[in-house]
């Protein structure tokens, strides 16, 4: 089964499960559940701190950017330490000035403030109805 | 941890499928899309979380929804493992003859088949992955790039122009405005795949 909460892809994560798969069923099911409070709750419990501060900063910003555009709550915990990166993390697999650039000027704000630089409709899958 | 999709796990799912088709008087020809159809037919995916497929009727049959749920209850596989939700996304100039490839009949061993199932061409699938260009993203950004770049070797693409031409014959109005398609495929390609010989059907299997 998918996991069900944030909260749980990152237990999946740390357990072995590649971050893309994780995020990939988490995100199936978030953008199947059927109202606001259903999915802030998805959102609600804080995921473990890993050793990898590029993960722990990318669940700040999948929390709050996946609320915001999802009419859900931001949970508080996506604002705390651990969770925005000391050094820019531009998400290009292979980061150089023009694709830089870019992603400076693609990147959603929730990701900006917490230093990632990704494209500006991150976490996009077939089952969101939303996007073209 | 949840149970992983396993391509040979599929493929019993699909023959299970087609028995029941059979067993209903029935054919189903689905094509199947995304990483699904990469992990049955390329030799560089071999996973995937669910099995996107082109329009199912509805309402379901009620045969083709018993055997779903059993083998999502069997697998620990999600209700909807099995769904058109990539519809919205598909070519409307593509058509099942001419821009698929059939991968198999299901059951697999013999006897009437009540499920034939069918992989976008090399050419719809590149054109796919284009159009939603999702090599940027924070979780799945270097998979998409590889899928990709193998799709390019295996067309022998080396030029971001042909390509952008490709993605036009299936989503003209996307290749109109095809800058970023065209920066971001100088990006990918770049840097080499890791496969040497990447694979995937260019006609019928």
């Amino acid at each position: 089964m998918r996991p069900n909460t944030l909260s749980e892809t990152y237990d999946r994560i740390m357990d072995g499960e590649t971050v893309e798969k994780a995020f990939a069923e988490f995100l199936d099911r978030f953008y199947a559940l059927p109202n606001a409070s259903e999915r802030s709750a998805a959102l609600a419990d804080e995921p473990q701190l890993t050793a990898d501060t590029h993960l722990n900063a990318l669940a700040g910003a999948a929390a709050e950017y996946l609320a915001k555009q999802y009419e859900a709550d931001v949970p508080a915990w996506s604002f705390g330490a651990g969770r925005r990166l000391a050094e820019p993390w531009f998400t290009a697999e292979k980061p150089g000035p023009g694709i830089n650039e870019y992603l400076w000027h693609c990147s959603p704000a929730e990701f900006r403030w917490r230093n990632i630089f990704t494209e500006s409709q991150p976490f996009r899958r077939a089952s969101q109805r939303d996007w073209r | 941890m949840a149970k992983a999709f396993d391509r040979n796990e599929l493929l019993d799912a699909f023959d299970e499928i087609g028995k029941a088709a059979v067993a209903n008087e029935t054919q189903l020809h689905l094509a199947v899309y995304g990483g699904s159809a990469l992990m049955l037919a390329s030799n560089f995916r071999f996973s995937s979380e669910d099995v996107d497929v082109s329009e199912l009727p509805k309402p379901l049959p009620s045969w083709l929804v018993t055997t779903l749920d059993g083998i999502a209850a069997r697998h620990g596989w999600s209700l909807d493992w099995f769904n058109d939700g990539v519809v919205f996304h598909l070519s409307r100039t593509a058509t099942l003859t001419g821009d698929h490839l059939e991968f198999g009949s299901f059951p697999r061993h013999g006897g009437q088949p009540g499920l034939l199932v069918y992989v976008p061409s090399a050419q719809y699938m590149l054109a796919l992955k284009l159009k939603a260009v999702r090599v940027l993203d924070p979780t799945k950004g270097r998979q998409e790039s590889e899928d990709i770049r193998n799709l390019l070797q295996v067309l022998g693409i080396t030029d971001p122009a042909a390509a952008v031409q490709i993605m036009g014959l299936y989503f003209p109005r996307s290749a109109e405005d095809s800058s970023k398609q065209l920066f971001l495929l100088k990006q990918i390609m770049k840097k080499p795949g890791k496969l040497d010989a990447p694979e995937y059907p260019v006609r019928n299997l």
